[in-house]
């Protein structure tokens, strides 16, 4: 380390009664659990059993009734998988956890129809859809009406944009205007196919606006997710109002922290890394039981979101940001204007790298 | 940071989650207060470590952890505060930008007549006290490798300046 350093970045010690306070704290938490009498073990066993036949007719009921295609349905709450004090057979000795109470998602997720334009670019083919209105000249005037794609990275200040903790319900996003494919041949984001059609749209990101969204009631969200099925995965498209996501949003920092950061530290690789969140045995992790390539984050009622492997979570070697994370993994694709406002965000939370 | 022992504790009794306390807290504030210049700021951080702490080992999400979780969580709580603190200042500058002197909005923090920004501080630190390179600095704090370089030059600079 060079010599200036301590004195330019002085590592002070830390004030003897901010060290006792916060000592107080920490050691009036109670921590252990005692282990559960028998009685109590017996119990549990009926409760769970209990709560699964209620959801199990529930889940009748609601098969029975629903009329929405069964690929475009989102899962109906799974209030009976907080089965709070059953410990995970499976966990190994690297994460003896116990099942935990996830907080339930806030109601408002409705199963949707999104446009291509809600997925991004992706795979090699074109985004569908008609070219945005232009930007007006003046640089300060509302956008027009219409459709444009969205991102959390602007040129001069890559990951500048994005969500944030520290101020949840508003997120910063960079807005480009689509353009047909036709017209800039090979030069537009999105433009993959090769073989565009008249419908085939793109975006520069030569041109471009922020826009700060307040994630509230007067705001619509589209999510594109998943959820896992007995033999693989399948989309899940839903909208809700803006708080909804601020909820998804909040509950996915959360357990990024909590779930995922510590299984990083042990040096994880991509396959242990997915093992272990499964094994946490939280009902926030979800996987195909046929193809265990992802895990999902599965907030109540919400698309599950897409994580594939610590490549996705550590940069070098180390994990991201928190804010990096859920904007990475939940990201901005595309907003409606409309009278000079935002009233519908898109984001995928299906990407796979 | 690297160096940091491997010692391990387990917290799913009080008695670990103490002794996880007492071994790191001083280093955790150590570090805070070099990332963020500011003994207010360094406690605000660390308290919110310790406290995630607990409630993820009353949660029974975390077992065992060692002094790298901890500064690794210091670290990730005081970028997360500057970018934040740059979201907001991007966001001051739009608003305010034929008023006000956007150098007047910066996160300056004097310590013996050198002004670092919270950024540039943050950026020397990972640079010099914990070795990351330019790329992985970078990457934590969301921003460019060339802007980076610019940042830690110009950090260097005023340290130079005040004859540090």
């Amino acid at each position: 380390m060079e010599p200036w350093i301590d004195d330019v970045l002085e590592p002070a010690e830390p004030d003897p009664a901010f060290v006792a306070r916060l000592r107080r704290e920490v050691a009036t938490t109670r921590v252990s659990r005692p282990a559960p009498r028998p009685h109590e073990r017996r119990r549990s066993w009926l409760l769970a059993a209990a709560l699964l036949m209620t959801a199990a007719t529930a889940g009748l009921w609601f098969a029975l009734t629903r009329d929405e295609p069964s690929d475009r349905v989102v899962t109906p709450a799974p209030t009976f998988a907080v089965t709070a004090t059953t410990t995970n057979p499976t966990t190994t000795a690297a994460t003896t956890t116990t099942m935990t109470t996830t907080p339930a998602a806030a109601p408002g997720w409705s199963p949707a129809s999104l446009p291509s334009e809600a997925y991004g670019p992706c795979c090699g083919s074109d985004i569908i859809g008609q070219p945005s209105p232009p930007f007006p000249a003046d640089d300060t005037a509302p956008l027009p009406d219409g459709r444009y794609a969205a991102g959390d990275d602007g040129l001069d200040a890559p990951g500048a944009a994005g969500w944030s903790t520290t101020d949840p319900a508003v997120i910063s996003i960079v807005v480009y205007p689509f353009e047909s494919c036709a017209d800039r041949p090979n030069q537009l984001v999105g433009c993959w196919s090769g073989a565009p059609g008249p419908d085939s749209i793109g975006y520069s990101t030569a041109q471009y606006r922020t826009l700060e969204v307040s994630l509230d009631e007067d705001v619509t969200v589209g999510v594109i997710g998943e959820r896992a099925v007995a033999d693989g995965y399948e989309r899940v498209d839903a909208t809700a109002p803006g708080p909804v996501l601020v909820q998804l949003l909040t509950q996915l920092a959360q357990h990024y922290e909590i779930d995922v950061l510590p299984i990083i530290e042990r040096g994880a690789d991509d396959a242990a890394l997915l093992e272990q969140l499964i094994a946490l045995g939280s009902p926030s992790w979800t996987t195909s039981a046929s193809t265990a390539d992802r895990v999902l984050f599965q907030a109540t009622g919400a698309p599950g979101v897409v994580i594939q492997g610590s490549d996705r979570l550590q940069v070098s070697d180390g994990p991201l940001p928190v804010d990096q994370f859920v904007s990475f993994a939940i990201r901005v694709t595309a907003v409606d204007i409309v009278g000079g406002r935002p009233t519908v965000v898109y984001f995928n939370a299906d990407f796979e790298s | 940071m690297r160096d940091q022992a491997e010692t391990r504790w387990r917290v799913d009794d009080e008695a670990g989650l103490l002794a996880c306390y007492d071994a790191t807290v001083a280093a955790a504030h150590r570090y805070a207060h070099r990332l963020t210049g500011s003994r207010a700021r360094s406690e605000d951080v660390v308290q919110d470590v310790y406290l995630q702490l607990v409630r993820a080992a009353r949660d029974g999400r975390v077992v065992e952890v060692g002094a790298g979780w901890i500064m690794l969580a210091v670290r990730h709580r005081v970028l997360d505060q500057v970018r934040a603190a740059d979201r907001e200042e991007r966001r001051l500058r739009l608003v305010w930008s034929s008023h006000a002197d956007a150098s007047a909005s910066s996160d300056l923090g004097s310590l013996d007549g050198v002004e670092l920004s919270g950024r540039e501080r943050a950026a020397l630190t990972l640079r010099y006290v914990d070795d990351l390179t330019v790329a992985e600095i970078a990457d934590a704090l969301g921003t460019s490798v060339r802007a980076t370089e610019s940042l830690l030059a110009r950090a260097r600079a005023r340290v130079r300046k005040a004859g540090a």
